[in-house]
């Protein structure tokens, strides 16, 4: 389904868009205080981006250090070329350690590669411990935003869904009662484990260390408790030193919920002690964007939210419109940046507002990006035929300024004296909630010479 | 100061109100302006859905329109972020382009920046909502977006703010973007027309009597919108309240879009 | 497998982009004119308590002076002068003993003026579980020991992980909390409930 149709069914629900609209606007203006309570905001954002520019110019060398240093801090390093292989290791580690009970904490990297159903498949019990993906997650749904996975979910549903799964009270829809019953459920879940799955936000070449943020402590209960930690990362995630945490930690959580920083900053290096600790580089299709001049810098994203809650499209069409496991506009660079047959509408799914790149703290252009991937889908003939041939038409008209002029004139008059029911009809996207514009006796043209024309000249 | 008038297709075929308008601004200020008649359009409709070679020769034909003007001056923010940022992707091997590039303006800015205006007086005694449009504000910055960190600046803004009795009303969302898009607003007409009358609502709850903005093909969108909701506010391009024009007096020969709410209202 | 690593590493070798500077961080980044009191506002933003004590019999009767810490039987102590311990944590095969511990005074390290955030380790906790385990948490630093941003805080962390056995290391920032129910505020999602910075001495 194209991002325009699903987007027209979430759109159908007036209430709720406005709903999703207004909290995903409201982050965004929490992001909007915290940022300005920083001075030397655009001077972090400036240095973050030449941080990630640089490490792109030398990523292999760095993923080499990484390797290096993890391995001397006791942690076992993988590499995987594609979801598959990722998701070969992770059930391997977990056959050979003979556990049936994982806990995750929030990881996108492990959702891109249906990292869940393919271990359920196995006979293991994958729990999600962050609340809003556990609730994407009992729905059997996927997040529909990569920080905030259920932004989506009203408060009554949870209530229902929790009443169902987790034994609450019929009706009730406090945030406070029901995140306490998650507490219990969530806390028993990760008593039980026998390993703890996690993201990874940044990883440090310097010391081979890797760095997981989150609110809920539940990456740390997450790796804490159980004997093995499994950490999957994508190859892009590594950073040179230990110091580049500065700028990128006050970045990410500014940008992501208007917070100061997430409530735990957590730096793994090596396993505890009698604990294994594995961390495992993913590739899939990472490397090959990098071979896109105008597509290498959106490997910069540190996947803070900050472009889906600005975007007035995604607010407003609700990210399961997008089909992918990323939306937004970075998810619209991404997915079709990988797969562009697969996600040919998502470039057009943006109006080129260009709110995303100045909100992005690693500046991305993505708009310029969204732009430059619609000639890429034109190129590979992906393009709908009826747009493709309206364009040629109208480039073809416009190119000779007599055509134009005769259809310019035509199309005044028709507007003028054509009946309104010919005028809308099913047919005309624009006129199904827009009035056209009244048509003007004369051009500009026109006009401008009559009123150049001295007095006395006919 | 001679001034080559560059008018988006649309503006010449729908709103001649809005070029009439620069001209008469810009001869206030001095220029002398001349409309290259075989202009059409800058190829933006085609580049934005990716078919730059459809857009090529629109380039390259402005190109030769427009490269023998000291400057080159536009009403839309739009049409000339397609000239300073993206024609370099469709004629980057043309030498003209940096010249032409270089020299091409959006009206405001040009006053501002080129003609040195500080304000533009005349009379207003209108609410008026300004409609940001997104590519003058991101891509030419004519204001400071609501995203970056730093002092507010508006181009757009200052100029208004020397009509006298002109009163600026405040919105919640400063510069959302309308949903115009170019062919966004067929493609994607649900959202794009969803985005359009949020921005209406917001207008509507400030108060504004007239929604003004640098850009006509956002208010193109606008107004259509607000005049199928039978909205009783003005649409007004920026050049034509600088011009002096009022909302009350039809233009080119017909009602303007939107009648402006009386101020008992 | 290292098949995929030496793959993945030659299509990012043939991959790279144009060689670019790494940018100094030597910036002139915002100081604050008493950073304690910066740090402790922003304890407080983020749903911490802090207490400026002069010593660390003072944080002791301070503690034993809140209701809830004295008449708990269930509490763990790792300051030494600060707090009770009603069970060695030494003692424990498995951190997933300490699931019912309702008190945990545990030492910081330092803390982050700009952001409220106290660097701590596992270095002195055999299970590091009792940090995000325990309901309520209890930081104990010196009131001396407060940088003004992140930049100074990695600045001093230097060479934290150049060790052999570089110690767990994490910037805690308030309780644990979450918003994930229609953006509403929660305080206490999986771990610490609460959590009392007790800044000890002059600053």
């Amino acid at each position: 389904m194209s991002h325009a149709a699903a987007a027209a069914e979430f759109i159908a629900d007036e209430e709720r868009t406005r709903w999703h609209d207004q909290a995903v606007w409201y982050v965004r203006q929490k992001r909007d205080r915290a940022a300005k309570s920083l001075p030397e905001w655009e001077t972090l954002r400036e240095t973050a981006s030449q941080i990630k520019q640089h490490t792109l110019s030398k990523l292999d060398e760095y993923l080499e250090e990484f390797e290096r240093n993890a391995t001397r801090q006791g942690a076992e390093v993988h590499w995987a070329r594609d979801a598959d292989e990722h998701n070969a290791i992770v059930l391997k580690l977990l056959e050979q350690k003979g556990t049936k009970r994982v806990v995750k904490s929030k990881s996108m990297l492990t959702e891109e590669c249906g990292l869940n159903p393919f271990l359920e498949k196995a006979g293991i019990e994958v729990i999600d411990t962050d609340l809003g993906e556990r609730i994407v997650q009992l729905r059997n749904e996927h997040p529909s935003h990569i920080v905030l996975p259920a932004i989506h979910v009203k408060k009554q549903e949870v209530g229902e869904l929790f009443h169902e799964k987790l034994g609450t009270k019929r009706g009730a829809t406090e945030a406070d009662y029901l995140t306490e019953a998650a507490r219990h459920h969530l806390r028993e879940k990760l008593l039980a484990a026998g390993a703890g799955l996690t993201g990874v936000n940044f990883a440090i070449a310097e010391t081979g260390g890797i760095v997981v943020c989150t609110n809920e402590g539940n990456a740390d209960l997450g790796t804490a408790l159980p004997p093995v930690h499994i950490a999957s990362m994508g190859i892009e995630k590594v950073i040179p030193r230990l110091e580049h945490l500065g700028v990128f930690l006050r970045l990410l959580a500014r940008s992501a919920t208007g917070q100061p920083i997430t409530s735990y900053s957590s730096h793994f290096h090596g396993p505890r002690e009698g604990q294994e600790m594995h961390v495992i580089l993913v590739d899939n299709g990472r490397s090959q964007q990098m071979t896109e001049d105008d597509l290498r810098q959106s490997l910069n994203c540190i996947r803070c939210g900050a472009c889906l809650n600005t975007c007035p499209v995604y607010r407003r069409s609700g990210g399961h419109s997008y089909h992918a496991t990323v939306p937004g506009p970075i998810g619209s660079v991404i997915n079709p940046a990988r797969d562009p047959a697969r996600h040919k509408s998502l470039p057009f799914a943006c109006s080129l507002c260009g709110s995303c790149s100045d909100v992005c703290p690693v500046k991305i252009p993505l708009h310029h990006q969204l732009l430059s991937l619609r000639g890429k889908i034109v190129d590979r003939k992906l393009l709908p035929a009826s747009k493709r041939w309206s364009m040629k038409l109208a480039a073809m008209v416009l190119k000779r300024s007599w055509l134009y002029r005769i259809l310019g004139f035509g199309a005044r008059c028709s507007l003028r004296w054509l009946p309104r029911f010919l005028l809308y009809n099913p047919l005309n996207g624009w006129g199904r909630q827009r009035d056209l514009p009244e048509p003007a006796t004369k051009s500009f043209r026109q006009a401008f010479r009559d009123r150049n024309r001295k007095p006395g000249d006919k | 100061m001679n001034v080559g008038l560059f008018i988006p297709c649309y503006i010449d075929q729908f709103y001649p109100e809005v070029g009439l308008a620069t001209v008469d601004l810009l001869e206030r200020y001095g220029a002398t302006v001349e409309f290259p008649e075989a202009q059409t359009c800058c190829g933006q409709p085609m580049a934005n859905t990716g078919c730059l070679d459809d857009a090529r020769p629109l380039a390259r034909k402005f190109l030769d329109i427009f490269s023998e003007y000291e400057y080159v001056v536009a009403p839309s923010g739009s049409c000339v972020a397609m000239v300073r940022k993206h024609f370099h992707d469709l004629v980057g091997d043309d030498p003209r382009l940096e010249g032409v590039a270089a020299k091409t303006f959006e009206l405001c800015e040009f006053l501002t920046d080129v003609v040195g205006v500080e304000q533009v007086e005349g009379d207003f005694p209108y609410r008026v909502g300004l409609h940001q449009a997104c590519h003058g504000l991101r891509e030419l910055r004519l204001g400071q977006p609501s995203e970056i960190v730093g002092e507010p600046f508006n181009k757009v803004s200052q100029l208004l703010a020397g009509m006298r009795g002109i009163d600026f009303v405040e919105l919640e969302r400063t510069d959302d973007c309308c949903g115009f898009g170019g062919t966004f607003a067929v493609a994607e007409e649900a959202v794009s027309c969803r985005m359009g009358l949020d921005r209406l609502a917001d207008h509507k709850q400030a108060g504004a009597q007239v929604i003004a903005s640098a850009d006509m093909s956002c208010l193109m969108h606008l107004g259509g919108l607000a005049r199928r909701q039978k909205m009783p506010v003005a649409i007004m391009h920026v050049a034509e309240i600088l011009a002096g024009r009022s909302p009350e007096e039809p233009v080119s020969g017909k009602p303007r879009s939107g009648k402006c709410r009386s101020d008992e209202a | 497998m290292s098949d995929s690593r030496q793959q993945i590493l030659e299509t990012v070798r043939a991959n790279r982009s144009t060689p670019s500077e790494m940018p100094s961080l030597d910036q002139s980044w915002t100081c604050y004119d008493d950073p304690l009191s910066q740090f402790r506002t922003m304890v407080k933003a983020v749903g911490g308590q802090t207490e400026v004590l002069c010593d660390a019999v003072a944080a002791s009767e301070w503690l034993a002076s809140q209701q809830a810490y004295s008449e708990s039987r269930q509490r763990v102590s790792l300051v030494e002068e600060v707090g009770t311990s009603d069970l060695s944590l030494d003692d424990l095969a498995r951190p997933h003993d300490l699931a019912s511990l309702e008190w945990a005074v545990l030492p910081g390290e330092f803390g982050v003026a700009e952001n409220g955030a106290i660097w701590i380790t596992d270095r002195s906790a055999r299970h590091r579980a009792v940090y995000f385990l325990c309901e309520n948490l209890v930081l104990v630093l010196p009131a001396s020991e407060v940088v003004h941003h992140l930049h100074e805080a990695y600045e001093r962390l230097g060479k934290f992980a150049a060790s052999e056995e570089a110690p767990f290391g994490a910037f805690v920032s308030g309780p644990s909390k979450t918003a994930d129910i229609e953006q509403s505020l929660v305080i206490g999602a999986q771990g610490p409930r609460s959590l009392v910075v007790l800044l000890i001495g002059q600053p």
